[in-house]
């Protein structure tokens, strides 16, 4: 263990001895290629848009499983015309922002099963926004509008309607 | 803290949760840190750019970089190499040539170094002492493409926001503890972590990760017999915990394959059958090459091991129990898996 001053040999307890050493390791080298083959299979994506990002003309999308989620951020931003330095927030299901390094498989996976109760379709929802979520629930206080009141529509208001939402739903 | 309404099992109390927390946050790694030799500017004490740390593991290296920093400047450099020097321009390198990850937790840098080296055909069993993970210092053109997250402190402090939120989302389909914190809370957590002050961060923390609650029945049971009852059967009628480690949907896992892909599925606490869902089950169920089914019971035939914070984690470890008791400073669960040498030595 880490901090510990024991040198000696750290044999592992009875419960874990394996049989013939030398075929043992042979076959976990064989497992472990055979895990670390890229899943091929497509997962679709659906991206939303959130406070007063544009809206794709095309929102749904199908990418390759294994790509790491950093390939769906650097996709988004092509599609989008947005350079590398403009402020660009990504969340799944608006709960959280992944690693770059997440594969789009393992948010699939855990992420579309879980979600089924906010009937997702089997899409990986991926949201974007040009300010954080924090932010954007600072801009628009609770307090400010209580329920009953009439919010005027204007014109770009189906992103209003689209933030107002969010700040009433619970996964916020 | 969990509060009781029955005899405290011995493996959950208030004081063994802590015990381990402590145990997990006081953890550390030996990192042996050099300055790339074709870097080093001209006029700089050579033979000494090397600089040794025993790091906390659940740092990352954004924050140990102002203390390499003062190294540095005080011993290697001259004033005209510290006036140019840009750490924004700073990127670590394995002795292998991989490129580290920023939003790691240092623990997990060096466990997946500990596994990689499993597979390597000249390595010997891990029978010394571990040795310190050798990292390469650059002090100028970081790959950007290649590195996906700006190297900063404030980065990586983001990083590590959206890990507790993803945590938090996994273990209760929402992220309402998490963002139901003030600001200055959530700084809180990543002042504890720069700080290295336990308090700080379980002030905050305790809040929001799952307490373990007493699900068994006065007497401790037997070692590798864990029969449970869900809360609701407890004679004692105790109420069940609503943050329990028990109740959660899933515990945050990820599993680490030797230079290899990096696994997340569901981690119910409990499995179908109503039994505690150990770490064997968990193994034999997403790595069943390594960990075969059949050998879910003593004496297990498995191919590789499980490195939890470093630890050689015993089978029949409760997966609900390690996300409440030892998961990163980050929410989340580690777990390493290394190949199994010769005769049971790793």
């Amino acid at each position: 263990m880490a901090g510990s001053p024991e040198p000696q040999s750290r044999t592992l307890p009875s419960s874990w001895t394996t049989g013939d050493a030398g075929a043992n390791i042979q076959e976990a080298l064989e497992a472990l290629e055979s895990y670390k083959k890229k899943d091929p299979n497509k997962v679709v994506v659906r991206f939303k848009a959130v406070g007063n990002a544009p809206i794709m003309k095309q929102n749904l999308y199908k990418i390759t499983a294994s790509n790491r989620f950093q390939a769906v951020i650097q996709f988004l931003r092509k599609e989008l015309a947005w350079k590398a330095g403009d402020p660009l927030f990504t969340y799944i299901n608006l709960a959280f922002a992944p690693a770059p390094d997440d594969t789009v498989s393992n948010l699939f996976k855990m992420y579309t099963v879980l979600a089924q109760s906010f009937a997702t379709e089997g899409h990986l929802i991926v949201n974007y926004s040009c300010m954080g979520l924090r932010r954007m629930r600072n801009a628009f206080p609770l307090s400010s509008i209580t329920s009953g009141d009439t919010i005027q529509a204007r014109s770009y208001d189906h992103r209003a309607v689209n933030l107002i939402s969010l700040i009433f739903d619970d996964a916020l | 803290m969990a509060t009781y309404r029955g005899s405290p099992s011995a493996f959950a109390t208030p004081a063994s949760t802590t015990l381990f927390r402590r145990l997990t946050w006081e953890g550390t790694v030996p990192l042996e840190i050099r300055v790339d030799s074709k870097e080093l500017p001209a006029n700089s004490d050579r033979g000494l750019e090397t600089y040794y740390i025993q790091a906390p593991r659940v740092s990352y290296l954004p924050l140990i970089v102002p203390e390499l920093k003062r190294f540095l400047l005080d011993v290697v450099f001259d004033e005209a190499a510290a006036r140019i020097m840009k750490e924004e321009d700073w990127w670590f390198e394995s002795e292998e040539g991989s490129l580290l990850k920023w939003h790691w937790p240092l623990g997990l840098i060096y466990d997946t170094h500990t596994i990689s080296q499993s597979v390597r055909p000249t390595s010997s069993s891990l029978s010394q002492a571990p040795s310190p993970l050798r990292l390469i210092l650059h002090l100028a053109s970081p790959p950007t493409e290649k590195l996906l997250l700006a190297p900063s402190a404030e980065a990586c402090k983001q990083a590590f926001m959206g890990q507790m939120k993803e945590a938090d989302f996994l273990r209760w389909g929402s992220t309402k503890r998490m963002t139901g914190l003030r600001k200055a809370e959530q700084d809180g957590l990543w002042e504890g972590i720069k700080e290295h002050n336990f308090d700080e961060y379980w002030r905050v923390a305790s809040k929001i990760t799952p307490t373990t609650t007493p699900l068994r029945s006065q007497s401790p049971p037997p070692m590798g017999a864990m029969h449970t009852r869900p809360p609701s059967a407890d004679p004692q009628g105790a109420t069940p915990d609503r943050d329990g480690a028990y109740n959660v949907r899933s515990v945050p896992v990820r599993i680490y394959l030797p230079e290899g892909p990096v696994l997340q599925d569901l981690v119910p606490p409990l499995l179908e059958n109503g039994s505690v869902h150990t770490l064997q089950q968990f193994l034999s169920t997403h790595l069943p090459q390594l960990f075969p089914p059949s050998a879910s019971e003593p004496p297990f035939h498995d191919l590789g091991y499980a490195l939890v914070q470093g630890v050689v984690t015993p089978p029949e470890t409760e997966m609900a129990w390690l996300g409440a008791c030892m998961t990163g400073a980050d929410g989340w669960v580690n777990v390493c898996i290394g190949v199994l040498r010769d005769g049971g030595q790793r």
